[in-house]
């Protein structure tokens, strides 16, 4: 309401990223659970270091199978995690609102996993984790929100889920190093491709020359 | 009618002769009756339960078989009919029979509408007195008249021709007010002046409709088949057109659809034209220096960026952005980024996502050298089976490599022609 009635400035030419983490963790219920209800899943937005996201998140919309009713969930309070029983996968919707109105909602699609990839024997005590790591990227965010955004996350949010969340710190530095390699490998192959191209070169200089001198003789 | 009221007092003894009695009762009289007895068909009570009040000691209307008056003919002509005793007869009949108002020409009038309404000058006076008697006499039914046209030379649409440009131009030059006395012709002369009678059309319309008869068989099974293909042709357009808004949404994923500059920006990424190069270079030699081999792509223009904008985006949405409008290339790029070991979604910190930008264009500059490569190859192969011609030799064989891409090229051939064909649709 604040916001409509005076409007917010942006603060120009800031950008702000916050990491967050969108995933899902899902509970096999064994082999004698209902065939509609065979896992017990919780989809989450969280902190890539579990700390409380209410600061700039003001609610979380959880979009799911049309088979559930309702389809549509809010969470409005940390730990944004909502929590369910299935039998299917299916791509969740997570819209988070933000704090300040002025800023649009931002939409993040999770693919819930409920059977483990490769596929493997299931079991009752290890769930299936399937994380990926965010950045929300703000651009001009209107300057009460980069104040918060700038004072960052007041304390940690503790879930029972916890001991099962993905650690995400040294996979910048790997994934880097998997590109940087891929970047040598394919940097390789086109040198092999020139190489090959200047062969061609000098082998078609040695035919026009040998087929010139053919014709003339002809 | 009077015999199925009868047979309706006489009780019901199935539930078929029920459902007769009904039908035909609810259209004879009071439906109130019909109603009940199919209440009292389907329920299981025993003793009738009637509301009191519903059967009265009303007698029934008597029906009798009598002439209905008809005061619009003259000949007298009576007509009978069964009618209701206790209502009085009304004149229905001359309801319907309506006559034309046919406009008539003084000898003045005449003159004018001669020398305005009708340039074909073919027609005498007493040609026009005889049409207008004759439109009088059947009420303007043309096919009559034209059975009863005493000249051979006369098609139909030139009677209607002739008559309705008087009709037309007496409505014009009358002025007719919208007066109560002669609202119906007023009403007739605006007709006549906002819908003139076009005899060449009406011609054509029955050449046509006329042909359409003659067709044979199998020259109406063409004709079906081809707006059959049309319908399909335009279902097919629909069905892209559809496809694309999709695919549109889809490259604009990920809650940017909000944002119109982001949008913008994946379809302001540049695309290198493959196919223009293709075809320029299809019929001299390729020109492919060692240095062009490789830097085909640059990142000034093609290259996934999102123009800086106000608001919020989640980076990963930049790792989506395909770099590439080739839908093979685009295959070929997951194939490649899974077998690198990168896979499709790095971890999105900015670092990462500039690097991996990168690495897709590397690719995508691999494919680009790789297919110039191929190009040499056939260059060189072509050169190699001239030279073996005018050695007098066997031709070498075609190289392990190109008779594989030649099968890959062949289908990007296809693709592309397929491509123009679709867009010419």
């Amino acid at each position: 309401m604040k916001a409509s009635s005076s409007p917010k400035a942006r603060a120009k030419g800031a950008t702000v990223a916050v990491p967050i983490v969108q995933g899902s963790i899902a509970f096999w219920l064994g082999p004698e659970a209902d065939e509609w209800h065979s896992h017990r899943w919780t989809a989450y937005i969280r902190g890539s270091r579990n700390e409380d996201l209410s600061y700039f998140i003001r609610y979380v919309e959880f979009h799911l199978h049309e088979s559930f009713h309702p389809s549509k969930r809010v969470v409005t309070r940390p730990p944004f995690e909502l929590t369910e029983t299935g039998w299917g996968e299916f791509d969740l919707i997570m819209r988070i609102f933000f704090v300040d109105n002025l800023e649009n909602p931002v939409e993040l699609i999770h693919p819930l996993r409920l059977f483990p990839h490769p596929p493997k024997e299931q079991s009752a005590e290890e769930p299936v984790v399937s994380e990926f790591y965010e950045e929300l990227v703000f651009q001009d965010p209107p300057e009460e929100l980069l104040a918060i955004l700038r004072m960052g996350p007041q304390r940690t949010v503790d879930t029972e889920l916890q001991k099962y969340f993905l650690d995400f710190t040294c996979q910048e530095a790997q994934d880097l190093e998997k590109i940087k390699n891929a970047r040598d490998m394919i940097r390789s192959k086109v040198l092999g491709l020139n190489e090959r191209s200047r062969e061609i070169d000098e082998e078609r200089r040695q035919i026009e020359e040998e087929i010139n001198r053919l014709s003339k003789m002809v | 009618m009077t015999q199925s009221l009868y047979n309706f007092s006489e009780g019901v003894e199935t539930e078929d002769s029920v459902r007769n009695i009904t039908r035909e009762g609810r259209g004879t009289r009071s439906p109130i009756y019909g109603r009940d007895w199919t209440l009292l068909a389907n329920s299981v009570s025993v003793f009738p339960s009637v509301p009191l009040g519903l059967y009265t000691d009303r007698p029934i209307s008597h029906w009798n078989w009598k002439a209905s008056p008809n005061t619009t003919r003259e000949d007298k002509l009576e007509l009978f009919h069964w009618s209701r005793s206790d209502k009085e007869e009304e004149d229905w009949i001359s309801n319907f029979n309506k006559s034309a108002k046919i406009l008539k020409y003084t000898d003045s009038e005449y003159e004018v509408v001669c020398q305005e309404a009708n340039n074909d000058s073919s027609w005498s006076r007493e040609e026009t007195d005889l049409l207008f008697q004759l439109c009088e006499k059947y009420n303007l039914r043309f096919t009559v008249i034209y059975d009863r046209w005493p000249d051979e030379r006369r098609s139909l649409e030139d009677l209607k021709n002739r008559y309705y440009s008087i009709a037309r131009k007496l409505a014009e030059i009358r002025k007719f007010e919208p007066s109560a006395k002669n609202s119906v012709l007023f009403k007739q002369a605006q007709a006549l002046i906002a819908n003139p009678f076009d005899a060449d059309y009406e011609r054509r319309r029955k050449d046509q409709l006329e042909k359409a008869f003659q067709l044979s068989k199998k020259e109406l099974d063409k004709e079906e088949s081809t707006v059959r293909e049309a319908r399909q042709i335009e279902a097919d357009r629909k069905r892209r057109a559809k496809e694309r808004q999709r695919i549109q949404k889809l490259l604009a994923k990920g809650g940017d659809i909000r944002h119109p500059a982001s949008v913008r920006l994946v379809h302001s990424i540049e695309y290198p034209s493959n196919q223009k190069e293709q075809s320029s270079n299809r019929h001299r030699h390729p020109q492919v220096g060692n240095a062009s081999l490789s830097d085909k792509y640059d990142r000034k223009g093609n290259f996934p960026r999102r123009r800086y904008h106000p608001g919020v985006f989640e980076r990963s949405s930049i790792i989506y952005t395909p770099i590439s409008h080739s839908q093979r290339n685009i295959r070929r790029m997951e194939g490649f980024l899974e077998e690198l070991g990168v896979g499709l979604r790095p971890m999105p910190t900015a670092t990462v996502v500039e690097e991996f930008a990168s690495l897709r264009l590397d690719i995508l500059n691999y494919f680009e050298a790789e297919k110039a490569l191929v190009r040499k190859e056939w260059d060189l192969h072509n050169l190699k089976v001239k030279l073996s011609k005018l050695r007098g030799e066997e031709p070498p064989p075609v190289p392990a490599i190109l008779a594989e891409s030649s099968r890959k090229q062949e289908d990007t051939v296809v693709t592309t022609s397929h491509r123009k064909r679709r867009k010419r649709l």
